[in-house]
């Protein structure tokens, strides 16, 4: 397997948004950088996301039961541009699909979520060797607040939620890293969701939210240096406290989910296939947020320089 | 250049078969989501309420007046609750007031509410809420609000609950 496109599936894989339930509307999303010597890259990725759990502000884990069952399903086409040897653009299109039923009603909602558009910086190129040595990248992402939030949604069951309401600055960095045939992954970062006024039934309400920030390992692993690579993925994310004033005022509780997850890698000429698993209940390690069971499929298209 | 066109459309294949499968194919559905039927939500007539005096009703405009709450249907998780509220006079008898009558639920910690709700007054004083969903367990709070003909809040009395 390519070394420069083992670091991009490796960094794809690692950096797929992990959604969080259309009523929490947080969830970590890292974004995918080019990483070798490639022009540009394209990534379409499909992914099915089961909400399995609640966990309350203590952090009490409760399973939801089968009379409420919801499910995001999304579909993502992400494109990178080198416009520069250390500098590249990139932008994420999702659309998304939500369905959530209970015992007596079925409810889906299907649109674009929230876009995001990013600037990166190589600030630790490797031009020669080194065996400690790692690639690192700085980069700096804006999302747009454009879809339907949990605040204005007007579904019973809340399956028309599919942003989160709130255009983010993120600014975060990232280290890869090859040794013989296993790789290393560190990215982190810290986003600021900018206030944000919505409509509701009779009044509008004026939320504020506050700094979040999310923090990932990944390693992984190609036998025999072949085409084939396993990989693991650890994901600390964590969501600030948010003011609501209008005419309800209240202070919601800060969010925090650990993620576990494993991938497989298959890479063939200039793409790449992929398999990955992702499960926020698996360290059961969270607070006042939704856990989900995640599993999806991703197609990398590298285009050389 | 047909070779290359030859190329790009089953680039084109794959990135559809391969990436809308998922999608396409589980329609909703997914293998994690569970099957195990719901817990029944046990001592629902004790429910913890943070502002329900001993007689069990809320007080609106300075006592004017009392509002005696029902479950009936639920409280449920996720399914729908129905819940039947008197509004008393000073006296204890059934009125209508001269506000709008508006139920919202909401979940402080979460930072969210979940509506619309659909009040509709049954007989004088006799109010029934239909399509209350508690989307998720944890604490909510039912606000009982009296709205002006513009529809601006006049007051409102918070009942508590944790499901």
């Amino acid at each position: 397997m390519g070394t420069y496109s083992l670091i991009a599936i490796l960094l794809y894989l690692a950096s797929s948004s992990s959604w969080a339930a259309a009523c929490c509307g947080g969830g970590a999303s890292l974004p995918s950088l080019i990483t070798g010597d490639n022009r540009a890259q394209v990534v379409l990725s499909g992914s099915n996301a089961a909400i399995t759990h609640d966990v309350n502000p203590q952090g009490e884990i409760a399973k939801r039961r089968e009379n409420n069952q919801e499910v995001i399903e999304t579909l993502s086409l992400s494109a990178a541009y080198l416009v520069s040897p250390l500098w590249q653009i990139g932008l994420t299109l999702p659309v998304k699909m939500n369905t959530h039923r209970n015992s007596f009603r079925e409810e889906s909602s299907a649109g674009l979520g929230d876009i995001k558009a990013r600037v990166a910086y190589e600030f630790l190129p490797e031009y020669g060797y080194s065996k400690w040595k790692p690639r690192g990248y700085i980069y700096l992402e804006q999302s747009f607040a454009h879809s339907t939030s949990t605040y204005e949604a007007q579904k019973p069951l809340r399956s028309d939620s599919l942003g989160n309401g709130f255009s983010t600055t993120a600014l975060g960095f990232s280290f890869v890293k090859i040794i013989s045939n296993l790789d290393f992954l560190l990215m982190s970062e810290l986003h600021l969701p900018f206030k944000n006024e919505f409509q509701q039934e009779n009044d509008s309400i004026t939320v504020r939210p506050s700094l979040g920030g999310s923090f990932l390992l990944g390693a992984g692993i190609s036998p025999w240096n072949g085409d084939i690579r396993f990989g693991g993925t650890l994901l600390y994310s964590r969501e600030g406290s948010r003011e609501i004033s209008g005419p309800i005022d209240s202070v919601s509780e800060k969010v925090y989910f650990w993620e576990g997850g494993i991938n497989v890698s298959y890479l063939m000429d200039s793409y790449s296939l992929n398999l990955f698993y992702k499960d926020q209940s698996f360290f059961a390690k969270a607070k006042n947020t939704t856990l989900s069971k995640i599993i999806g499929l991703s197609f990398i298209k590298f285009f050389e320089l | 250049m047909s070779y290359l066109i030859n190329k790009y459309k089953s680039y084109c294949l794959i990135f559809i078969k391969f990436t809308l499968i998922i999608n396409l194919s589980s329609c909703g559905d997914s293998p994690f989501l569970s099957d195990e039927t719901p817990e029944e939500i046990q001592n629902r007539d004790t429910l913890n309420s943070d502002n329900f005096e001993e007689e069990g009703s809320l007080w609106l405009r300075e006592n004017r007046y009392q509002v005696r709450p029902l479950w009936r249907l639920g409280p449920f998780v996720a399914d729908e609750s129905k819940l039947l509220f008197l509004i008393l006079d000073e006296s204890g008898y059934p009125i209508s007031p001269e506000y709008k009558v508006f139920l919202k639920i909401w979940m402080p910690t979460m930072g969210h509410g979940s509506f619309p709700i659909k009040v509709t007054e049954v007989g004088e004083g006799i109010f029934e809420a239909r399509e209350i969903f508690f989307i998720m367990p944890g604490y909510w709070d039912i606000h009982f609000q009296l709205l002006d003909r513009e529809n601006q809040l006049v007051e409102e009395v918070k009942w508590g609950l944790t499901l």
